[in-house]
């Protein structure tokens, strides 16, 4: 049964402090665990907790956010991993570059 | 459901080797990828695109789906030929697929009915799960969600609307259902936050749970602020008096006009901070940064032309002292 029929709606209040564990990240990212401490071993991201228990680890928004780009770039470009790793730091540069454009060009 | 012209999509012939369509794949995916594409509707564009390729690519598939007929157009009413669910079933033998894992070993990329039903395998599987009677955990979802900056800044409401891949318990067909969702954003969200909603994805089998749903959240330009993460950038226009001899300013902010006092010898680019200003947060809010911009009045009567002209005889100086030094 559709159910959109009488269209109900329901109040979610919502967290805006996700934090999410290792196997969460993967999961939700289809990402591989060992994609992923490799991604934290090159500084790209930057969980919470101790550097040594990636069970312990805790990820934010950003680091959801670019674990998600890598998995895309891997899967839709078909880039090999090296590739993904430099597509993720010059999509950060070109990001820091805009936003810079944006504030220096209303002068 | 509505049958898609993969081969239009791509832009190849019916008879395009595995290198060509490789090729067009590779160039509209570096077009329309929305990591990198700027292009308007780059998504919903890219989106096809992928659905495309994965049939194309992939012998058996393509083979299937020559097999539907040449006749078809983009967008016609469509349902799979007598025989197809043989055909899936034997690809599922074949492919040696095994589900003894979870719903999640889907693809969770969103593709059309037409492809869900016929190439997808999201059927079988929740087949498979419904008889094993072990309950199994629905997909995650994700979606975006667009705020303006002071919806960001002070929160708000906002109704998603979401399409689910939902498999009939009974024919085992798939269609999209449309959810609906009314979500609170809490205010002070940043750009590129990703948002949980627990449980409100996809539907998990034999009374699994179901999946959570992961909202993004992009906040659009705004035609006057600049947002880097919580903190904002405003551009202040300022006259020469006021940047040589200070003054006070009433200079907006997402929560209301403010005074801002200019010091005396302001330059043009000289940046000033209003703490606490920008988006907000319990512990540590954005600051609004004010970029001076010095503007000069146009010389047009007489009187203002010997203004100027008195002023550059009162204080000479030269700004481009140091530049031409050898």
């Amino acid at each position: 049964m559709p159910k959109t029929e009488t269209g109900p709606l329901y109040g979610i209040v919502i967290e805006a402090n996700t934090l999410i564990t290792l196997d969460e990240l993967c999961r939700v990212t289809s990402i591989q665990r060992r994609q992923v401490i490799e991604l934290v071993e090159q500084q790209l991201i930057a969980p919470q907790g101790p550097e040594h228990n990636p069970d312990a680890w805790q990820f934010d928004s950003s680091g959801l956010k670019r674990v998600r780009c890598a998995a895309n770039l891997l899967r839709d470009l078909e880039l090999n991993w090296p590739g993904v790793l430099l597509a993720l730091k010059l999509l950060e540069d070109i990001d820091e570059l805009e936003t810079q454009l944006n504030i220096l060009r209303r002068n | 459901m509505q049958y898609k012209d993969y081969y239009k999509v791509l832009g190849v012939s019916r008879n395009a080797s595995d290198q060509d369509i490789k090729k067009q794949y590779r160039k509209l995916a570096r077009k329309y990828h929305p990591d990198v594409s700027k292009v308007e509707n780059a998504e919903e564009k890219f989106k096809e695109v992928q659905e495309a390729y994965e049939v194309l690519k992939d012998k058996e598939k393509r083979q299937a789906y020559d097999q539907l007929g040449e006749h078809w157009k983009s967008g016609q009413g469509f349902t799979p030929p007598p025989g197809w669910e043989a055909y899936q079933r034997q690809h599922d033998a074949t492919g040696g697929r095994r589900f003894d894992e979870t719903m999640e070993d889907i693809d969770p990329r969103a593709f059309s009915e037409f492809f869900e039903n016929l190439f997808g395998q999201r059927a079988q599987a929740y087949q498979h799960a419904q008889r094993q009677q072990r309950p199994h955990r629905g997909q995650d979802q994700l979606s975006k969600l667009d705020i303006s900056l002071h919806e960001a800044y002070q929160g708000t409401e906002r109704n998603l609307r979401l399409q689910e891949p939902i498999v009939d318990p009974t024919t085992h067909h798939v269609r999209h259902e449309e959810k609906q969702l009314r979500v609170k954003i809490p205010a002070g969200v940043t750009s590129g936050q990703q948002i949980r909603l627990a449980k409100q994805g996809l539907p998990g089998v034999a009374g699994g749970e179901p999946g959570d749903l992961y909202l993004e959240i992009a906040i659009q330009p705004d035609p006057h602020y600049t947002v880097k993460g919580r903190d904002i950038y405003l551009t202040l226009p300022i006259t020469p008096w006021e940047a040589a001899l200070g003054a006070t300013v009433t200079v907006p902010t997402l929560g209301g006009p403010v005074s801002l006092k200019i010091p005396a010898n302001a330059q043009s680019g000289q940046t000033l901070r209003l703490k606490g200003r920008g988006l907000p947060s319990p512990s540590s809010p954005g600051d609004q940064y004010v970029l001076l911009s010095l503007v000069t009045p146009a010389a047009k009567t007489d009187a203002d032309k010997a203004l100027y002209e008195q002023m550059a005889k009162a204080m000479p100086f030269n700004p481009r002292e140091a530049l031409l030094k050898t």
